[in-house]
């Protein structure tokens, strides 16, 4: 913490400026030239980096022209017929659109809640941890879930909570006849987010135990000396050392937060309903891919995207405000 | 036999279009054509001529038919001998590139697989397949169209949106000067593919494409005879009540014993819906009233009878208590699984898998099992409605340029006449069985044995599945010869209850589009009424939504179709 700012600190002290405006700025543009000449060979390294975002993440941004028309793959963007905003005017009239803007942001607001600090605990949990080797066990075990597709993910899910499953049979032992969890409804939400925890929340402690064991060990002493309990370190030298990470994550978080598992509900949609599994990417899949309706997908997927950058700019704000620093 | 897992898949993908037989679409779009019918190569001109049809001749091996037209022989031998159906190798040498459907691993490259090594010399071609897997054509036919580097041979189902989009566009050649009338008879094959598959997959008139044909039915139901023998079901059972009271003891069975069997699995669409809806006669998709008007099967009171019924079964505990998610596409293997662990009683699915796989896994499985035929009974006693399917499956078709070269246009048929090559024939030899000592040898008596290996089977399937066939048959070996008789007795009871659609061959413009939506209403609201979460009158809220939704936009344009055509 005290190391960053220092160093933003110094990056921002401004220079002398007693020969006027025009003459540090020179040269300091010359002094950029010269450094990267000086240093040539490393920004070579960036080119790969550089040709595959451009072409891969800048370059397709210009197909998002196909939400002005009404797309035929075969005719193509030159042949296909251009038709102004209607697009998205189909989307904002459609009345299925309402029900997919509300659970999507119902399940966000649920992982934004839930799943988003269950890493931080868990890692703060598994740091407290004496035994290195134990440590080490318990994460290889819980990064597992991470790397089994969707598909496996709900069929585990509903080997164990299903209708036929253990849990069901348990709670039948104990008088809860018919308690089927993976196909109710009005808990579907919750369940949706549980998925999502299960399955993420070993991976999401990777960055977090950087964090952590990017925390100063003296802290630590010093606090044990000033007679803080582990309770106490944890609260004043651990998660304020995490802050700065946990910030970042949060910023990038809010900036996906419309995109809340396309497959998972897919998957489920059909147990439990449209009512309770619609949500923005799902509704533009069965409109847009499935209808083959190109030109409403991409207008769905437009509003999506600068919907999300309309949040990480107000998140991003809102961190700054709070004197986490932000991410940029 | 994976094509019905295949049909089922993409009609739930396509939202129940481009339905082939195996099922049968919710929404009337279950047909063809495309949106305005091709343009830029013979839209100016009149319909076609349907394709003259002159059988090939059957297989010499022992086999039984059907007097009732449209079903399939069943084969408990193979031929002893094979002859050959195409006489010089179609190609000139020069390479031929698909888009063809992978349902298997990939097989292995050219220098590696003696299957395509046969192929490449018997068709004279550099055989060049691409690959769609089921889970990607959308995506892989819309790229390959964006990318305008059509291959020579695609498999194109003609339901997906983004296909129908291209005949519009013009993207295909037509070929209905070629194949009309009798110039298919230059194609031996192709002129033995059954007339209704020909009439069926034209695109506002006009041939576009060979269609894999299919029977119009080809769903069977079963149940295991020996757990119906244990609740007292000698025979089968003679209305809906009583199928309905035999899932209910079955359930006090398994309880009983102690068992993990369930009476159904999923709540399917194409499985104990179908098999309600047979029962009940609720008849087509699309039906027309008394006074001429279009009614879809969701408005019937028919369909509201089959509904309540299964609600029925649903309270009586008779599904698996995951009953609503082993009904879906995704889950169509596990619910197969449990019916071949021998947990379920009732099962419905491709009369062929089935009887020569399903119902031996089953009893292999569980000692003591044994599967029988389930002759669905009409609701009241008397007699089953079964609505008829298109025929076909899909379409192999031409990049538009082709048209322009007479020679690469019949080099192009001649590959899909070796591949429509029937049973019986050398080339089907080679297409369903592989190479002689790579992938069979001869036994003893002469007769076909198939070699054990893994690989081999790999790269013949996965080479193989083109998109044009035969027509179809059903060939039993020595553990399931003596399902024939039940099997043919099966075929005959569904097909000749059959009724044709009122639309069938007819695309709506919307269909494709709307199609899936539909689909989603459709599923949403039965789970919803059988599993007991809405009450059975939510019935017309269901209908009023899907009316709203497409369903009478739909009915307008299949309307004005009719009209066209009469």
């Amino acid at each position: 913490m005290t190391e960053t700012v220092t160093e933003r600190t110094q990056t921002k002290v401004p220079e002398p400026q007693s020969d006027g405006r025009r003459q540090p700025r020179r040269r300091r543009r010359a002094a950029l030239r010269t450094r990267i000449w000086r240093e040539r060979q490393m920004y070579v390294f960036i080119l790969p980096g550089l040709a595959f975002v451009l072409l891969f993440a800048y370059v397709p941004l210009a197909g998002n022209v196909v939400a002005f028309q009404q797309f035929s793959p075969f005719l193509g963007i030159g042949g296909s017929p251009w038709i102004g905003l209607e697009n998205f005017a189909r989307i904002f009239t459609d009345p299925e659109l309402g029900t997919a803007i509300v659970n999507t942001l119902l399940i966000a607001l649920l992982q934004i809640i839930f799943t988003f600090p269950a890493p931080i605990a868990l890692a703060i949990l598994l740091n407290s941890l004496i035994s290195s080797k134990i440590k080490r066990w318990v994460q290889s075990v819980v990064y597992l879930p991470h790397f089994i597709s969707w598909v496996i993910v709900i069929s585990i899910w509903q080997q164990i909570l299903g209708g036929a499953g253990p849990v069901a049979a348990l709670l039948a032992s104990l008088g809860f006849e018919g308690v089927n969890i993976m196909s109710n409804p009005d808990t579907f939400k919750l369940l949706v987010t549980a998925q999502v925890m299960w399955k993420d929340i070993g991976w999401g402690t990777i960055i977090f135990f950087a964090a952590i064991s990017a925390i100063p060990q003296e802290l630590y002493e010093a606090s044990a000396i000033d007679g803080a309990r582990p309770m106490r370190q944890m609260w004043h030298v651990t998660l304020p050392g995490m802050l700065p990470v946990i910030s970042l994550l949060l910023v990038l978080t809010v900036g996906n937060v419309l995109t809340v598992g396309f497959e998972q509900l897919l998957l489920q949609q059909p147990i439990v309903g449209r009512d309770a599994a619609q949500v923005i990417d799902t509704f533009v899949y069965f409109r847009g891919v499935i209808g083959g309706d190109w030109g409403l997908a991409s207008a769905a997927g437009l509003v999506k995207g600068v919907l999300g950058t309309a949040l990480v700019l107000a998140a991003n704000r809102l961190a700054k405000r709070m004197g986490t620093g932000g991410v940029y | 036999m994976i094509s019905s897992n295949i049909s089922r898949r993409s009609l739930l993908g396509v939202g129940l279009t481009a339905a082939g037989a195996t099922a049968f679409g919710l929404t009337a779009c279950g047909s063809s054509s495309g949106n305005g019918g091709p343009s830029g190569n013979g839209s100016a001109a009149g319909p076609a001529t349907v394709p003259t049809y002159r059988a090939q001749p059957l297989a010499d091996a022992e086999a039984i038919n059907s007097s009732i037209p449209g079903i399939r022989p069943v084969y408990t031998t193979r031929p002893a001998e094979y002859w050959q159906s195409v006489e010089q190798p179609p190609g000139s040498g020069e390479s031929v590139t698909t888009l063809q459907m992978l349902w298997f691993a990939p097989p292995d490259a050219l220098p590696e697989n003696p299957v395509w090594q046969e192929l490449n010399e018997r068709l004279n071609v550099d055989f060049q397949p691409g690959y769609a897997s089921g889970e990607n054509y959308q995506q892989k036919i819309a790229t390959t169209l964006a990318s305008g580097d059509l291959p020579d041979i695609m498999f194109l189902q003609d339901g997906e949106p983004a296909v129908q989009q291209a005949i519009t566009d013009g993207a295909f050649a037509d070929l209905s000067e070629v194949l009309g009338g009798d110039g298919v008879l230059d194609y031996p094959n192709l002129a033995n593919i059954p007339t209704h598959s020909w009439k069926n997959s034209m695109k506002q008139g006009r041939i576009l494409g060979v269609p894999r044909t299919d029977p119009t039915i080809t769903k069977a139901t079963v149940m295991r005879r020996d757990i119906a023998d244990a609740i007292g079901l000698s025979g089968q059972p003679a209305d809906a009540a009583e199928l309905r009271e035999a899932f209910s003891e079955v359930t006090a069975y398994a309880e009983a014993e102690g068992l993990d069997l369930w009476p159904v699995a999923g709540l399917g669409t194409y499985e104990i819906e179908l098999a309600a809806r047979w029962m009940f006669r609720v008849g087509t998709d699309w039906q027309l009233d008394g006074s001429g008007k279009l009614v879809n099967f969701v408005e019937t009171d028919a369909y509201a009878a089959a509904i309540e019924w299964l609600a029925g079964v649903w309270s009586d505990g008779s599904f698996h208590p995951d009953g609503l998610a082993l009904g879906t596409g995704a889950q169509r293997n596990n619910a197969k699984q449990l019916f071949m662990d021998g947990k379920t009683f009732f099962e419905a699915d491709d009369a062929s898998w089935l009887a020569t796989q399903g119902m031996n896994q089953a009893e292999l499985t569980v000692q003591g099992a044994q599967c029988e035929f389930l002759l669905v009974p009409g609701h009241d006693g008397g007699e089953i409605v079964v609505p008829a399917g298109n025929g076909y499956w899909g379409i192999c078709g031409f990049p538009a340029s082709v048209s322009d070269d007479p020679d690469r246009l019949r080099e192009l048929l001649g590959v899909l006449d070796f591949w429509a090559a029937p049973f019986g024939t050398k080339e089907k030899l080679l297409l369903s069985m592989g190479v002689e000592g790579y992938n069979w040898e001869r036994g003893a008596d002469g007769e076909i044995v198939p070699i054990d290996d893994a690989a081999a089977q790999t790269n013949r399937q996965g080479l193989t599945w083109l998109g044009v066939q035969g027509p179809s048959v059903i060939t039993l070996d020595e553990d399931n010869g003596h399902r024939a008789e039940g099997l043919m007795a099966q075929m005959e009871h569904v097909t000749s209850a059959a009724v044709d659609s009122p639309v069938l061959g007819l695309t709506p413009p919307s269909g494709a589009s709307m199609g899936a939506r539909l689909t989603q209403i459709h599923e949403d609201w039965r789970n919803q009424i059988v599993s007991g979460r809405s009450p059975l009158d939510a019935l017309e809220d269901w209908r009023q939504e899907w009316r709203n939704a497409g369903g009478d936009q739909i009915r307008t344009e299949l309307e004005e179709l009719l009209a066209a055509n009469d």
